[in-house]
């Protein structure tokens, strides 16, 4: 089972009651804007490796639709990039092992 | 005791600007020495820069700059002015009665271009009650009318155009220069305060018609004194509009100011810690209008700390 970790060098900043957090990249010297759910996620896997199972479980727990059958955490990003918030980008969880 | 550009005569100023060192004004955190043997340009920085304080031709200077006329030709038939920054000339030529509006877009060049020890966002930013309200937008928001108004009733101008943010302290550092309206917003601003004395109105430029106001004596009394953050607030000028302010989210306002900054990219993970804690120590809010004296009002009722969720 694949698990992954949040690239290296992000920073994650978000408000107590606020639907949505602010996250930079070192890398690409990039800032995005997440989701609740997808700032609970990069804050678990910036501390531990995570499986998509715990990522899908963050997610629908956040009630967030993420098709949980997907092995593509890339393309669940992608998702919430396109449908709900659309501005996650893919890319800032990497496939570790 | 320092000199101030009002004690020397407009002779003594256009002497001054039309030889070497040129004319060295200080302007909150920079010093500029200015060149300019062009009498209109001359007039317009005497008018308007009258209260800024003068530097000895010893000290140091940030940016030497020059309005002067390209040579060649034109310099006969429909005059060009040209702006020059030691001694380099970046931009193209602009009409001849442009030289004040040039050197006014010249020095915020060299300001968001060479001055990377602030992070600095494209808005104004007003003080009251210690606290200073930053005003983030692109050109066309409806910003600069705002910050005009809101400066004659109990604002304090750090600056109409550049937000400088101090990256030790996280305060806003004031820079106030002459005050730019474009279009309309002339008109606007001249019912509004029918005592203003603006410059030249300097029409068809690459901004339309423009034209520039003193910064009130309080700015510059003041201009050594920087404000800690209070309120971010993301203005938009909407004809017909209901005056209507509205919390935003911090994390969005955040994405905001990193969008209406020119040097963020350079700072790095320590800008966006910086944007993090400007919006962390603000509240912050979305704000529609098309009347001026509600806005007014509005921001006066909001620095005491009542206004939130307001629509009037």
């Amino acid at each position: 089972m694949s698990r992954f970790s949040t690239s290296p060098g992000l920073a994650i900043r978000s408000w107590p009651g606020e639907s949505t957090a602010a996250v930079f990249v070192d890398d690409t010297v990039s800032t995005h804007l997440v989701n609740e759910a997808a700032a609970a996620l990069l804050e678990l896997a910036a501390v531990q490796t995570v499986t998509i199972e715990e990522v899908s479980a963050s997610l629908f727990a956040a009630g967030q639709p993420v098709d949980s059958s997907s092995t593509d955490i890339g393309g669940d990003l992608q998702l919430i990039d396109e449908t709900i918030i659309g501005l996650v980008a893919a890319g800032l969880l990497r496939r570790v092992e | 005791m320092t000199l101030r550009l009002s004690e020397l005569s407009l002779s003594q100023t256009r002497a001054r600007l039309s030889s070497a060192p040129g004319l060295r004004l200080r302007m909150g955190p920079f010093v500029a020495a200015v060149q300019t043997p062009l009498p209109d340009v001359a007039s317009s920085i005497h008018l308007l820069y009258s209260g800024y304080p003068l530097v000895e031709e010893d000290g140091f200077v940030d940016f030497s700059v020059s309005i002067r006329r390209p040579a060649g030709l034109r310099r006969y038939w429909n005059p060009q002015v040209t702006f020059g920054l030691d001694g380099q000339e970046p931009f193209n030529p602009l009409p001849g009665d442009q030289g004040f509006p040039l050197l006014e877009w010249g020095l915020n060049w060299c300001v968001y271009g060479m001055c990377n020890q602030y992070l600095i966002l494209h808005g104004a930013v007003l003080e009251r009650n210690g606290r200073a309200l930053i005003l983030p937008a692109p050109s066309g928001s409806g910003k600069s009318t705002l910050c005009a108004a809101l400066l004659f009733h109990g604002w304090r101008l750090l600056s109409d155009e550049l937000t400088l943010i101090c990256p030790k302290t996280g305060e806003l550092v004031p820079n106030p220069r002459p005050v730019s309206l474009k279009n309309a917003s002339i008109e606007v601003i001249s019912r509004l305060e029918p005592g203003i004395r603006f410059g030249s109105r300097i029409e068809e430029t690459t901004k339309g018609t423009v034209a520039h106001f003193a910064a009130p004596a309080s700015a510059l009394a003041l201009a050594h004194q920087p404000a800690l953050p209070g309120w971010v607030v993301l203005p938009k000028y909407r004809a017909g509009s209901s005056t209507l302010l509205q919390p935003i989210e911090k994390a969005r306002s955040l994405m905001h100011l990193a969008e209406n900054a020119f040097n963020y990219d350079i700072f790095g993970r320590e800008g966006f810690e910086m944007l993090a804690d400007l919006v962390d120590r603000s509240d912050c809010f979305t704000f529609e209008y098309s009347n001026l004296t509600e806005a007014i009002d509005l921001f006066s009722r909001l620095a005491d700390g009542a206004a939130a969720g307001v629509a009037t």
